[in-house]
């Protein structure tokens, strides 16, 4: 049949994900019979996706994609945006940890249990984390372990406790090891005072070395396979692994960007102009996906308030992480915060270099507001203007552009320690460069400031 | 009842277990740290539960010798 399979389901053996007609189905496999059906007959399926957590889904009657291996078709509940776990704050990757946890305690009593515990298997839809793998149940025995436990530890725990003991940027070593941290690394990075904690002694140090240890000892497989795990010990585990997550919490501060609203050059009556232009243009563009590129906390992305889906980046963990937390203490649903580097933004990665897909290919959003942004890019950076064109092009349909002059004192700080070498860092420079891949709607200045906000639309080409 | 459900737990440790027909490799070192993580653990919380009715069966089992 006509429809492609996604480049990242791949995977497991009992089913994969595709699209027909650009919707996007789940296709379960024979193999997957016995437990896709015990997942609905115990109430599992119910009682998760009532709970909201774990995503909705429809069995539909089209043809399968394949028809040899099908046994059924659902319909999965729509993702409006992939994230990945490396572009998460510490407390969106935590609240992804204890969902984790929270669907293998309820599953184990519903007599299932979870095969992996990938943190792929995460999205995150109205702002919350929820599970998108409905293949990822099967039928416990009793006696057997979990089988997911040490990709959880490399998923999960390993990036957390880095992130916590060390520094908040180490879970981007994801995008480095694909299945996670491996443990061994985990345990040389982390500090001695992790070794007096029991939880992470056992579930990393001691772990880590267990796997080292049994690495070439398969001919001990018939003795240790008889070694038997009770549904409590699971338990235990579970909890113990919960307990220890919920105990990490990180604050906030000390990072370049987290108190930036403080230490801007806006006046009161500047800062106020400025929200009453984006505002203002905002309603004009009335965007369903807005991506706001510098986001810090957020203060501009909220903005939008119709917008379907608000993302939030920053390359400040910090920032998103005061953003993420303000988003679920107000209950807001339409905005995700993401951390993202623009200079180095998540490209193509995993097998064949297509498993998990760049920025590039998650777009275009409908509307892009870039802020106080071009001079770290055009200045710290040295991306000339013309290159940041020709990448937000390829990204929306409109943007909301903010141009920081020369004289701007912003600007002249960045510019302390350097010799100026940016004769071409001009406003009319800037509009020529734009106007080759956007046509310039509007033009404003900010009362009472130096700064200009440029609406633009995307050429058709 | 629980005392001896808590004690059963701890004997039906060892003993044979079915084959693992794994999606991903639980990778067999990961398995003897899940048990061993388990185990102690259910001790552990079994002492926490229990410890004082442990506590109390030792005392009365000691009284008991000395007589």
């Amino acid at each position: 049949m006509g429809g492609k399979i996604i480049s990242s389901s791949f995977r497991d053996a009992s089913g994969f994900i595709f699209t027909s007609n650009n919707i996007l189905y789940r296709q379960i496999n024979k193999n997957y019979k016995k437990s896709y059906d015990f997942l609905l007959n115990s109430g599992l399926f119910e009682k998760l996706t009532n709970e909201k957590l774990l995503i909705n889904s429809e069995e539909v009657s089209i043809q399968p994609f394949n028809k040899n291996t099908n046994y059924k078709i659902i319909k999965p509940k729509f993702i409006p945006f992939i994230s990945y776990p490396y572009e998460w704050c510490f407390s969106q990757l935590k609240d992804a940890a204890l969902l984790t946890l929270k669907i293998q305690e309820i599953s184990l009593k519903f007599n299932m249990t979870l095969k992996d515990s990938s943190a792929y298997n995460i999205q995150f839809l109205n702002g919350r984390p929820i599970f998108i793998d409905t293949l990822s149940f099967e039928k416990y025995n009793e006696g057997d372990p979990w089988i997911a436990y040490k990709q959880f530890c490399s998923h999960f725990l390993s990036p957390l406790l880095l992130m916590y003991y060390k520094d908040i940027n180490l879970n981007k070593l994801l995008k480095l090891y694909i299945d996670g941290i491996p443990l061994e690394l985990t345990s040389k990075l982390l500090p001695l005072k992790s070794r007096f904690s029991f939880s992470i002694l056992s579930h990393i140090h001691l772990h880590a070395k267990s796997q080292k240890h049994y690495e070439n000892k398969l001919s001990q497989v018939k003795k240790i396979s008889r070694l038997k795990l009770s549904m409590f010990q699971l338990l235990a585990i579970t909890n113990d692994l919960a307990s220890i997550i919920k105990k990490l919490k990180w604050k906030p501060r000390g990072t370049q960007w987290a108190n930036y609203y403080n230490e801007t050059n806006y006046n009161k009556a500047a800062f106020k102009n400025k929200t009453e232009i984006i505002t203002s243009l905002l309603n004009m563009a009335n965007p369903e996906t807005l991506w706001d590129l510098g986001a810090n906390t957020g203060v501009f992305t909220r903005l939008n308030k119709n917008g379907k889906l608000n993302i939030a980046f920053d390359v400040d963990p910090a920032a998103v992480e005061i953003n993420y937390k303000l988003a679920k203490q107000n209950n807001e649903e339409n905005i995700l915060p993401l951390v993202m580097d623009l200079t180095n933004p998540s490209s193509d990665i995993g097998w064949a270099c297509n498993e998990r897909a760049s920025i590039l290919k998650r777009g275009p959003a409908d509307c892009i507001i870039a802020l106080a942004l071009i001079h770290h890019l055009s200045i710290s950076n040295n991306v000339p203007f013309a290159k940041v064109a020709e990448f937000l092009k390829d990204l929306c349909q409109c943007l909301i552009i903010e141009f920081v002059p020369k004289e701007d004192s912003q600007v002249q700080k960045l510019l302390t320690l350097r010799e100026d070498v940016f004769s071409e860092y001009s406003i009319d420079i800037f509009k020529a460069e734009f106007s080759v891949f956007f046509k310039i709607k509007k033009e404003m200045m900010i009362e009472d400031h130096n700064r200009t906000i440029f609406f633009m639309e995307k050429l058709k080409q | 009842m629980t005392r001896i459900s808590f004690f059963l737990t701890l004997l039906f440790i060892i003993t044979p277990a079915t084959s693992l027909y794994a999606y991903i490799d639980p990778g067999l070192g990961s398995l003897i740290a899940q048990i061993t993580t388990g185990t102690i653990l259910v001790v552990v919380f079994g002492i926490k539960l229990f410890g004082y009715r442990i506590i109390g069966f030792l005392k009365k089992f000691f009284k008991k010798a000395k007589k």
